[in-house]
């Protein structure tokens, strides 16, 4: 098979036509006894009557067609709208001198193409290079945002047409991406590549109210709501949380209880209350460590205090913010000291840092980290761990919200040093790492056929490294643990290991940090983790 | 919005087939529903699950966790998998006439 | 002829300041942005392992103490090196360090070039046998500068019109200015070898001319050597419109954006300014943001205050 080239204008081309495809063989190859091809999901007929599909053959945002050219022309509208708008300083002060200086100054080397998970795993699809989109985006900005722009354009600066097949492919391609930042990482300018990504994704949702459901309507908006995207409600969550206290001292005889609403308390622990529903092991062991460990701590039971997700960071300015202000409201009101997040990545990089420029006077609470929550408790003596218990062979992958994005890398390091005697790197690691795949919101969005998608392409080279990092024992009679201190990778990982059968093949399961503590705890008799199916 | 037939009703549904409006669920939608996955007889443990689920949907606004419907129903985590071929989430739920579960689940 | 060139010589120098005054200070004054730092953050003290001071905030903002001169050091070294492209994509760095050196050197001799007219006009003669050690050197740093300069500076400009041609990813990104600014950039370095083979061989005209620059005093120079300089002098004036500034953005994007991890200190600069910033109206049109309040409104879900009709 050939490789199929793309011209920067094919963006523009007729509505209906799709782009490029995927093919399974044309990826890179997946080591034995995962090698055997499976076809990718299609759209049904059905789907590919209603939706647009002019992309890559995937759809992970179920976009209707437009109904009639007046619905075309008004998005396109808005679309132009809101290219004048990411430039304004009133409108877009959150980001518009990193957008510039990232607009301005590439030098179209392709230098950060080979950094990127996606378009290697993809076998070096044009479409799926970091410069595809933000070359293209840069073009239009240029010609329709700025004065003299259409001028320039014609004489040659690079001229991109606006149309509904611009439009409705980009929204589609803005969520090709991970947001992982390795493009970044490398473009020698400090160019980066995800940052204009994001602000893509941003026009389109706060210009055209275009954004994916599961980050969106049932993301912030259920989130700002009801408290949290899963649409668990107060009530249900200190039900939860109490039907897993008493399920654990059930089965293991030690007496847990959770502390909620605990005013003056040390510590407000912020879960996300995805972990409640998909990794209760996790929320569990927390409990049992702060109360181990004779921590002052509670847990919020106002919306949204008991779910510190904030999908704003991936696409919504307003919503981000919108977020990160109810969280430190509650924290305030609960006169806590600190904030310390639960294991969810893209929850530090947005309380930490993002939001540290929108939070102010007393709104701006002390916020430490999961990893070095759980070093100081690990390392203060006050529990009792036999690193034997923890006798398998473990790796670590770094979320990257929580290294490239945050600087966090060696916390979760030293304890996995200490309490693993079989813990070993993957390569590249640290603020090297490869996403996991699901980064920038894509691991909770599963439209349509998207989940096809993310575990084939965008975890592609994750999968494979974490095969690698194993290969010294890769048969499934060995139980292997993959520790992702992260819920959103956690969950990509989830449907990747489901899809590929990882644990039946290889005997690998994922989990977090917090898991491998409190398994190697000397008073906690009964194994914490097991490699039964969940 | 996608539609389907189930069971003789026209329902609007997700792109994965879940029903959007739960309170036009009845028993036949749950048969049919099972039927397109190839149990073409419910039983008494079926609806068990079922019943658990949805009552809880309706008074909590929310599936429960599974750890919650394994302790309730009395099935292990395998017998649901027996009961409903693509698990709790996305064949006890849908066949359950409640939305799919979203927000990092 | 003669005092056309130095007017022109100094419109350029004045013009190209000033377009690069102007978009440094247009950069400098956009607000304050959100954090958005990538890391290893260089100037960290742990950031060679890519570690932040945040690893260490159980302390909350205690122990923050970082230089920018390690960052600026490091970019300095970047942008006379190009080490990144060396590791990451060898055959473009290739052409492209050539280029760069042949832009850093042509201007290193233009600054030779004043100095030693300033020299020339203490009184001291800059060529190879005067008595001056500072001629002496002035005459050699002259001489090298220009050659090298040129030389490698057509080398890489030929070498990027075909890299960018022969590679099929390179040529699917480029414009035709692309292509138009290493034709220039071509004819500038070829114009000053061919000048300096022809018609000045110890660029003694060019001396001379930049003496009557500094004094004001026009000296006549050969065809071959004035076509040089009023090449020269239009691709200063052509260099604020093209994408040339990302040597100098460079710096910011690095220091502003991807280093960027200044914590909002309570009562500090950055945060009156965010104070200022929350106040700024927002007009985005999506139905969810309800515009037409400003941030601080929006974002805690104030009423906004109606206006009496
Ligand atoms: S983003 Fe950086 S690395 Fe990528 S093409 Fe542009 S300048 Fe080169
Ligand atoms: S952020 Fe990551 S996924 Fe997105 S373009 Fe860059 S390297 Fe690729």
């Amino acid at each position: 098979m050939t490789k199929k080239h793309l011209k920067l204008t094919d963006i523009s081309k007729e509505g209906d036509v799709q782009l490029d495809e995927v093919n399974i063989d044309e990826l890179i190859p997946l080591p034995p006894p995962y090698d055997k091809n499976e076809g990718l999901k299609q759209l049904t007929d059905d789907q590919k009557v209603r939706l647009v599909n002019n992309l890559d053959g995937f759809s992970a945002l179920a976009l209707p067609k437009p109904k009639d050219k007046a619905e075309e022309n008004k998005y396109i509208g808005q679309f132009v709208a809101g290219l004048k708008k990411l430039l304004s300083k009133e409108n877009n002060w959150t980001f518009l001198q990193p957008l510039l200086l990232s607009l301005d100054y590439c030098a179209r080397c392709q230098t950060c193409s080979d950094a990127c998970t996606v378009y290697t795993a993809s076998g070096k699809k044009d479409i799926y290079r970091p410069t595809y989109r933000t070359e293209i985006f840069r073009r239009l900005i240029n010609k329709y945002a700025k004065s003299g722009g259409k001028l320039r354009a014609a004489l040659g600066a690079g001229n991109i047409e606006i149309n509904w097949g611009t439009i409705s492919r980009l929204y589609e391609l803005s969520y090709r991406c991970t947001l992982c930042r390795r493009c970044a990482q490398i473009c020698p300018l400090g160019v980066d590549n995800a940052l204009i990504t994001r602000e893509l994704r941003k026009l389109f949702s706060q210009e055209l109210g275009w954004a994916p459901k599961e980050l969106h309507e049932k993301g912030t908006v259920l989130q700002l709501e009801v408290g949290s995207p899963t649409g668990m409600r107060p009530a249900v969550a200190i039900d939860n949380i109490e039907f897993l206290d008493e399920d654990f001292t059930e089965s293991t005889g030690i007496k847990v209880a959770t502390p909620w609403d605990k005013e003056g308390a040390d510590v407000l622990l912020l879960h996300s209350a995805g972990d409640i529903l998909s990794f209760p092991a996790s929320v569990i062991a927390f409990t049992v460590l702060c109360n181990a460990a004779g921590i002052s701590w509670t847990l919020s039971s106002e919306a949204p205090g008991y779910d510190g997700v904030n999908y704003g960071l991936f696409y919504d300015d307003i919503q981000l913010a919108r977020i990160v202000t109810k969280h430190a409201q509650i924290a305030r009101k609960l006169k806590v000291k600190k904030i310390v997040m639960g294991e969810c990545g893209h929850e530090h990089k947005a309380l930490i840092t993002v939001a540290d420029r929108l939070l102010i006077g007393d709104l701006n609470i002390p916020r430490q980290d999961a990893m070095s929550f759980l070093e100081d408790i690990v390392f203060s003596g006050k529990i009792k761990f036999d690193p034997s218990k923890n006798n398998f062979p473990v790796t670590l992958h770094d979320p990257c919200n929580v290294v490239r994005n945050l600087g966090i890398v060696e916390p979760q390091r030293r304890i996995l040093r200490y309490l693993c005697p079989q813990f070993r790197e993957m390569t590249p690691h640290g603020v090297d790492n490869y996403c996991c795949g699901g980064g920038g919101g894509l691991s909770v969005m599963s439209d349509v056929n998207f989940t096809d998608w993310k575990v084939n392409v965008s975890g592609r080279m994750k999968f494979i490294q974490i095969l690698e990092a194993f290969a010294d024992q890769p048969g499934p009679e060995v139980g292997k643990y993959l520790c992702a201190p992260c819920l959103n990778c956690k969950l990509q990982f989830k449907d990747m290991f489901k899809y590929y059968g990882a644990r039946e093949k290889s005997g690998i399961i994922c989990g977090g940090l917090a898991e491998l503590i409190v398994n190697a705890m000397v008073d906690v008799k009964k194994p914490f983790i097991t490699w039964d199916e969940e | 919005m996608a539609k389907m037939e189930l069971a003789g009703v026209m329902l609007e549904v997700d792109e994965h087939g879940f029903m959007q409006e739960t309170n036009k669920w009845n028993e036949d939608i749950a048969r049919a529903y099972g039927a397109k996955e190839g149990i073409n007889e419910l039983t008494e443990e079926h609806w068990t699950a079922i019943n658990y689920l949805r009552n809880y949907y309706l008074a909590n606004g929310i599936c429960p966790m599974i750890r919650r419907l394994i302790k309730e129903t009395g099935f292990s985590l395998k017998k649901l998998y027996d009961l409903f071929p693509e698990g709790p989430a996305n064949s006890a739920c849908k066949w359950s006439g409640v939305p799919k579960a979203t927000g990092c689940v | 002829m003669n005092i056309f060139l130095v007017a022109l010589t100094y419109f350029a120098y004045i013009f190209i300041i000033l377009m690069y005054a102007v978009k440094v200070i247009k950069i400098a004054r956009l607000p304050v942005h959100l954090r958005w730092e990538l890391y290893p953050v260089i100037s960290e003290p742990k950031g060679r392992y890519g570690s932040a001071y945040i690893e260490d905030e159980r302390e909350w903002r205690k122990n923050h103490g970082k230089t920018v001169r390690k960052g600026i050091i490091y970019l300095l070294k970047e942008n006379l090196k190009f080490s990144e492209y060396f590791k990451s994509n060898r055959w473009y760095w290739l052409v492209l360090f050539p280029w760069h050196i042949g832009f850093i050197l042509i201007i290193v001799f233009h600054i030779l070039c004043f100095f030693g007219a300033l020299v020339m006009i203490a009184g001291n003669p800059v060529a190879a046998d005067s008595v001056y050690i500072l001629g002496k050197i002035f005459y050699y740093g002259i001489l090298v500068c220009g050659v090298i300069s040129f030389i490698t500076g057509a080398f890489g400009s030929a070498g990027l019109i075909i890299k960018r041609l022969a590679d099929r990813d390179l040529r699917a990104f480029a414009t035709p200015q692309n292509y138009l600014n290493y034709v220039f950039t071509l004819v500038v370095f070829l114009s000053g070898i061919y000048a300096w083979i022809f018609a000045d061989p110890t660029f003694y005209q060019y001396r001379e001319f930049w003496r009557g620059v500094v004094t004001l005093n026009p000296v006549s120079v050969e065809p071959a050597t004035a076509a040089h300089i009023i090449l020269f002098d239009m691709f200063l004036i052509y260099l604020p419109f093209t994408r040339s500034m990302h040597y100098i953005t460079k710096f910011f994007a690095f220091l502003w954006v991807r280093w960027d991890d200044r914590p909002n200190f309570r009562g500090s600069k950055v945060e009156s300014d965010i104070k200022g910033l929350l106040d700024k109206p927002v007009s985005w049109s999506a139905p969810h943001i309800k515009s037409g309040r400003t941030w601080a409104e929006i974002v805690t879900e104030k009423k906004h205050d109606e206006k009496t009709p």
